[in-house]
């Protein structure tokens, strides 16, 4: 495969100042490129930290501007509802720990910004997960996945009950209690990552609100694009982990210890891809002895050769002018399980529209 | 700047089926791509009038629509919707094509335009009083609609009502008016020299007309207005035409319940409805004759007989 | 009931964290837009002066009850049960929570 220079989103990312050099072609093709890896609202905010917001031409502007919007509400509605079901689990005793999404936006960090997602993911003991669940559904969450079977995929082979959602709200909730399944090839222990949980600043964390540990957020990023061969959103994730390792890169101790936590938790093949490939794209700043430490946990080279190929492939945003790509359910995970958190205009229009369409995709894929 | 009438068939289609074409529908610009001989019908009548922009310019909106390919090209040939790599609907007959594109831009705006209140309601102006109708499907809205721009009022839009929150003043976008089942016949009755596309029957809706957008109305399209009124109509056989006021409260809830993007704007949207409300009488409006209807707005907007 | 009575058992009521109150009122009407949930109301004018107190400093329910005589004409006999079930129709929706003094 040749090598393929890098995508005009891909080079935004990585160096937003080349925003200053696009006409509004660029910012045309710029935008559905965004638009198309999810990524349209995290630009908006990431051109603003930049200071190159105000001389985006009024056009793309607007586009931004919208994106902004919708990032707002999501940040809004996701702190309503860490709340309700940090009170909904009170009783338990339990530290709240949050994982992804959630967790980049409760603890404020940079990756946060404009970063959408649909659920609220949570870490708890494995023994504790029935207590959970009930708690939860005293408070108004419901199981979906009703089926025998698809309650005992998820308890049984999968690390998370059967998403729940709120009767009233909408809203999605996943209960993990561990971050890979049993079935997975390695088991990084979920009692040192709920030990290395830390409190988010403010009342919450005083309250008991958690996430992971730098490393374990750095690792489980990985963990979630390097093992869930989903790459519908790989190009986001993967900035994701080179937003993480750049922040948390200027504590003391970060860098030092990745390598050794990342064996602690059986994710040196993880780290090594992502280290690998968030320098490579978007140009992480791993100082070099831990890049050399990492690859220690390369594979052969003939399969680094064929996973580099393959996640380059993966993590490249479609051209704009490429057939869609008519995928499934992978791809329609945003319409699926419909809730305020995803593009919630979706939902409202398509209830609108919904007499005039077909049944749409969520009626296929249940 | 050019029209769509001046492109020429051949040219319309080449667009289409190649880099876009870039069709200008009042603040937006909508990169149209489309290999379906219906859309092309239906954009070449019922936006002649419309500006266009050069091919690679900058477009707020990509709609492509293609009949599918491989075996389902000939059997049940179906069209599909997509917006940058994701497809929001489930295809349709490809007969329904037309209607089709007509959804897909209204979904465009509504899922995007943030920049404006975007109310699922009708808005017309005429004499400088700007009448904004919500309604639910099936209360007539569009039929009073389509009769009322018959009758020298001006269309700013059907479908999508579009309060600048910067300033609270209506966006127009012009385009044509859906017509369903009953409708049809009778604004063709009632408006013999409208422009109205062909009926397609078996949609989930019905049988689905398009009645064209005045030129005038286009050629106005840059003309902001004020709403004045907030009408809720409502059609019944054999009812008399009567208006009756709503507090400012229940207008305010019940144009937010019609709203597609009130709560993503959050206080935002609080404060571009609560100055709306403010500024504008709330109504519920029943009726049963066009022409008294008519008659009511006309005077509504000092419109002497 | 007395008032005296009702305050034996009723506690305080606080309007939750530093969300601010976004409304507008038209007479009667009272629109609000609840900043922590994203959700709308339309309120009465009680409503909004118990919420207003409320944003000031926590509030005994007991205490409630006089301000909303002092600037509406209300029913004694009924104004404690009244009081407390407008408290219970704003706690539920997230409006106000129940806090001690």
């Amino acid at each position: 495969m040749t090598a393929r220079a890098p995508s005009l989103l891909v080079e935004v990312l990585s160096a937003p100042g080349r925003v200053r050099l696009l006409d509004l072609p660029g910012w045309d093709r710029l935008l559905r490129q965004a638009n198309s890896a999810n990524v349209g609202a995290i630009l908006v905010f990431l051109l603003e930290e930049h200071g190159l917001l105000d001389d985006v031409p009024p056009q793309p502007r607007e586009h931004l501007e919208a994106a902004r919007i919708v990032a707002l509400r999501h940040r809004r509605l996701t702190g309503y509802e860490v709340e309700r079901i940090r009170s909904d689990l009170a009783q338990l005793g339990l530290p709240l720990i949050l994982l992804k999404g959630a967790a980049y936006a409760m603890a404020g960090l940079p990756s946060s910004r404009g970063r959408l997602f649909s659920d609220i993911d949570i870490l708890v003991p494995k023994d504790q997960l029935d207590d959970v669940e009930n708690a939860l559904m005293v408070h108004g969450w419901a199981s979906t996945h009703h089926d025998a079977y698809d309650q005992r995929y998820y308890r049984t082979w999968m690390h998370e009950l059967p998403p729940m959602v709120h009767l009233r709200r909408g809203n999605a909730i996943d209960v993990h209690h561990a971050i890979l399944p049993e079935t997975a090839p390695v088991r990084p222990d979920p009692t040192l990552l709920r030990a290395a949980a830390r409190p988010i600043p403010g009342d919450l964390g005083a309250l008991g609100v958690c996430t992971l540990s730098p490393h374990d957020m750095f690792l489980h990023s990985a963990v979630h694009l390097f093992f869930g061969g989903e790459f519908d959103q790989g190009l986001r994730d993967l900035f994701d982990m080179h937003r993480l390792a750049t922040h948390f890169g200027a504590e003391p101790g970060f860098w030092d210890g990745l390598v050794a936590r990342a064996v602690a938790l059986e994710l040196t093949r993880p780290m090594f891809y992502a280290l690998r490939h968030a320098s490579r794209t978007f140009g992480t700043p791993v100082p070099a002895s831990v890049m050399v430490a990492a690859e220690a946990f390369a594979p052969s080279r003939p399969v680094l050769a064929l996973m580099d190929a393959l996640f380059t492939r993966a993590l490249v945003p479609p051209h704009p002018d490429c057939v869609a790509r008519f995928d499934g359910a992978a791809h329609f995970a945003l319409y699926v399980r419909g809730n305020w958190l995803r593009m919630p205009m979706v939902l409202l229009t398509r209830h609108l529209f919904h007499k005039a369409f077909v049944s749409p995709r969520t009626a296929e894929a249940a | 700047m050019s029209l769509v009438a001046d492109l020429g068939r051949a040219e319309l289609v080449r667009r289409l089926g190649g880099p876009g074409l870039l069709l200008r529908t009042g603040p937006f610009v909508s990169r149209i791509q489309s290999n379906i001989p219906l859309v092309a019908d239906g954009i070449g009548l019922m936006y002649r009038d419309n500006l266009i922009e050069e091919p690679g310019g900058f477009a707020d909106f990509q709609v492509r629509l293609r009949q599918s390919s491989g075996l389902r090209r000939w059997w049940h040939p179906q069209v599909r919707f997509d917006h940058d790599g994701r497809e929001p609907f489930a295809p349709l007959p490809v007969a329904q094509a037309w209607p089709m594109f007509e959804w897909v831009m209204n979904w465009c705006v509504s899922n995007r335009a943030h920049r404006y209140l975007i109310v699922h309601a009708a808005v017309i102006e005429r004499n400088g009083c700007a009448i904004i109708l919500p309604a639910p499907p099936g209360s007539g809205k569009s039929t009073l609609c389509a009769a009322l721009v018959c009758r020298g009022w001006r269309l700013l839009s059907d479908e999508l009502t579009l309060i600048r929150r910067s300033d609270g003043m209506l966006v127009p976008l012009a385009r044509p008016v859906s017509l369903k089942n009953a409708s049809i016949d009778v604004i063709r009755a009632f408006a013999p020299d409208a422009l109205l596309g062909p009926s397609v029957p078996g949609t989930n809706k019905g049988t689905i007309a398009h009645m064209k957008a005045p030129a005038t109305s286009v050629a106005q399209v840059g003309d902001v207005a004020r709403a004045r009124h907030i009408v809720f109509p409502r059609y019944e056989a054999g009812a008399a035409t009567t208006l009756t006021p709503m507090s400012k409260g229940q207008l305010f809830i019940r144009v937010a319940e019609n709203a597609f993007n009130y709560f993503v704007l959050g206080p935002a949207g609080f404060d571009c409805l609560a100055d709306l409300v403010e500024g504008a009488d709330g109504h519920e409006f029943c009726y049963s004759q066009l022409d008294e209807a008519i008659a009511l707005f006309d005077r509504l907007a000092g419109v002497t007989p | 009931m007395s008032l005296s009575t009702a305050s034996e058992h009723a506690g305080a009521w606080r309007r939750p964290g530093p969300a601010v109150l976004h409304y507008r009122q038209w007479q009667d009407d009272v629109v609000l837009f609840n900043e922590v949930s994203g959700a709308t109301h339309l309120l009465t004018p009680e409503a909004l002066v118990v919420l207003q107190h409320m944003d000031i400093t926590p509030t005994p329910e007991a205490a409630l009850a006089v301000i909303l005589r002092e600037h509406f004409e209300v029913d004694d006999a009924t104004l404690a049960h009244d009081v407390a079930e407008l408290l219970e129709q704003l706690s539920s929706l997230n409006l106000i929570e129940p806090c001690l003094l």
